[in-house]
């Protein structure tokens, strides 16, 4: 034991350990405010650059398809620049939330890829407009839950 | 035979202050970078550093050192055995508030 201290550390009576738990809840809720904004700033790039894009690779047909995409490709760049320089900190369980929104918006971004290619099953505005929703859809809700966890 | 009393499971480690905000700050997230926090904690680098180590020698915290293009980062975070002993502290605590 500290002979500097006047009593046990390990020796607490009730008030001080609800002081204790407060501080723990106050320090962790501070914690998780500044946590993964990098990476929910990243999502939403991510759903609105290909949301777009792919409406917009859509309406440009093949001789100005590298145009829309081009754009969406700087802006994923962006976004993974700001997030590797700025992400100081991510929310417990991060990993796992990061890697089920990416798999489900790679595989909703690859269907539309596919699917809406010219000549494909669904290349018409109809589908194009349901699959971009798909990917807006996908990558808000992978958003909000980091911003809630 | 008498149930020992909460107390008794409170985690030594845990009672210096920084090292119990230390811990705190980092049982909410995966990982966070030495930085951020330090101003969150509103310690010296020296202090952080030193209270940091005790705890890695421990078992309890893991720090990682990289570089962010240039710049040298370090990173911390909760072992799964630092936020076991976490979890068991703050129980201890909550028996003891009653």
């Amino acid at each position: 034991m500290d002979p500097l201290q006047d009593h046990d550390p390990l020796d607490l009576d009730a008030v001080r350990a609800r002081e204790l738990l407060a501080q723990a809840d106050q320090t962790e809720a501070t914690a998780r405010a500044g946590a993964s904004w990098t990476a929910i700033a990243l999502l939403m790039v991510i759903g609105a650059g290909s949301s777009t894009a792919l409406v917009g690779t859509w309406l440009a047909g093949a001789d100005l398809l590298g145009l829309p995409m081009s754009l969406f490709f700087v802006w994923m760049a962006i976004g993974f620049v700001i997030h590797y320089r700025f992400g100081n900190s991510v929310k417990r369980g991060f990993s796992r939330r990061w890697l089920v929104s990416i798999g489900l918006w790679a595989a909703t971004w690859m269907l539309g890829v596919f699917v809406t290619a010219p000549g494909a099953i669904g290349d018409n505005i109809w589908v194009v407009g349901a699959l971009a929703l798909a990917l807006t859809a996908v990558t808000a809700v992978g958003a909000w839950r980091e911003a809630s966890a | 035979m008498t149930t020992p009393h909460p107390r008794h499971q409170l985690v030594e480690a845990f009672t210096h202050p920084v090292r119990f905000s230390l811990v705190a700050a980092l049982n909410a997230t995966d990982n966070t970078e030495f930085a951020t926090l330090r101003d969150q904690l509103q310690v010296s680098d020296s202090v952080l550093s030193r209270q940091a180590s005790h705890l890695e020698a421990l078992g309890i915290v893991g720090i990682k050192k990289g570089y962010v293009g240039k710049r040298p980062r370090t990173w911390l975070s909760l072992t799964a055995n630092g936020r076991r002993q976490w979890a068991s502290h703050l129980d201890a605590l909550r028996a003891i508030a009653g």
